[in-house]
């Protein structure tokens, strides 16, 4: 399945359940075609039946790409509990909260994977601590148990410098990483990391303001996708996310 | 509303990380050790310690 398949099935089937109006993320196929490579990463790691976490879950967006992978997924946010995940079995949720952002009232080895999409950068805007967390993630997960991390902000990527010059009141990521921090901060957690990269070269968060005809267009999502693949391969170092895939080191 | 055998498995007491009793008639969770119980609303255990109510 291409990685453009993938967003289009997904798409489809977040329709079908009546929960894509919800979801910003799946406004238009363009749009969310900036999570491709965390989908196909996860389908690589993610096998069905497993108990993922999905923590700093917001609106549901990547439990239900997880959720249709086969896995039992746990939502856990500070935010209500997802559309797609009421009155929905196949899915659990537990709410946390700004006061206790570094305990999760799961026991050790709960789970097999966890899963950050956009979150880790934003733990200090609540009074967290980013290793606090890690620490906590790595202590959740079975011992060789995987955490994936995506879109964490590449501190050398160009949108957000440019974006600033442009427009300095808009809201910007204020923490950012580059590739030796998240090593080191990874190994102080408890983790060994599989692999490290970057992708999305180009913007995606404005895509929903193009005309319908555009960015519901399986032509145009193939060639942004192209475009955006071809800078990642040229200049890695502009681009705008990290990932991570990490395992939890054996005791 | 019940809470899913899948997930009373692998909830712990965020205080003590100790084991609960899951008390169905009460929709509620309780941590013997910290002496706090925890709601089930609306089939969602609200597992924080500051909305627990002491037992």
């Amino acid at each position: 399945m291409t990685a453009l398949e993938r967003v289009i099935r997904l798409n489809a089937a977040a329709n079908a359940a009546g929960v894509r109006d919800s979801v910003l993320q799946f406004e238009n196929i363009a749009t969310q075609g900036q999570y491709r490579h965390a989908y196909a990463i996860a389908a690589r790691y993610i096998a069905k039946g497993q108990r993922v976490l999905d923590w700093g879950c917001g609106n549901g967006h990547f439990s239900f790409f997880l959720q249709s992978l086969g896995a039992r997924v746990t939502g856990y946010s500070f935010e209500a509990m997802p559309r797609c995940m009421v009155g929905a079995p196949e899915f659990t949720f537990i709410p946390g909260n700004e006061r206790e952002p570094r305990r999760l009232p799961f026991g050790d080895a709960a789970f097999e994977a966890a899963v950050g999409v956009g979150v880790l950068e934003h733990v200090w805007e609540t009074g967290g601590d980013e290793r606090a967390s890690l620490t906590e993630l790595a202590r959740v997960l079975e011992p060789g148990g995987t955490l994936l991390t995506f879109h964490l902000p590449n501190r050398s990527g160009w949108i957000e410098k440019v974006g600033h010059r442009i427009a300095p009141k808009r809201h910007f990521h204020r923490r950012k990483f580059d590739a030796a921090e998240i090593r080191a901060l990874w190994a102080e957690s408890g983790f060994e990391i599989t692999s490290i990269g970057r992708y999305n070269a180009l913007p995606r968060a404005g895509l929903h303001r193009l005309p319908a005809i555009l960015r519901h267009s399986r032509t145009f999502a193939a060639f942004y996708d192209a475009i955006d693949s071809i800078i990642t391969t040229i200049a890695p170092m502009v681009c705008t996310n990290f990932f991570v895939v990490a395992k939890k080191r054996p005791a | 509303m019940t809470v899913s055998p899948q997930l009373l498995a692998i909830l712990v007491c965020p205080k003590c990380k100790g084991e609960l009793e899951y008390r169905e008639s009460e929709s509620s969770l309780v941590c013997h050790a910290c002496r706090l119980r925890y709601e089930i609303r609306d089939g969602i255990p609200i597992m924080l310690i500051d909305e627990a109510k002491p037992l």
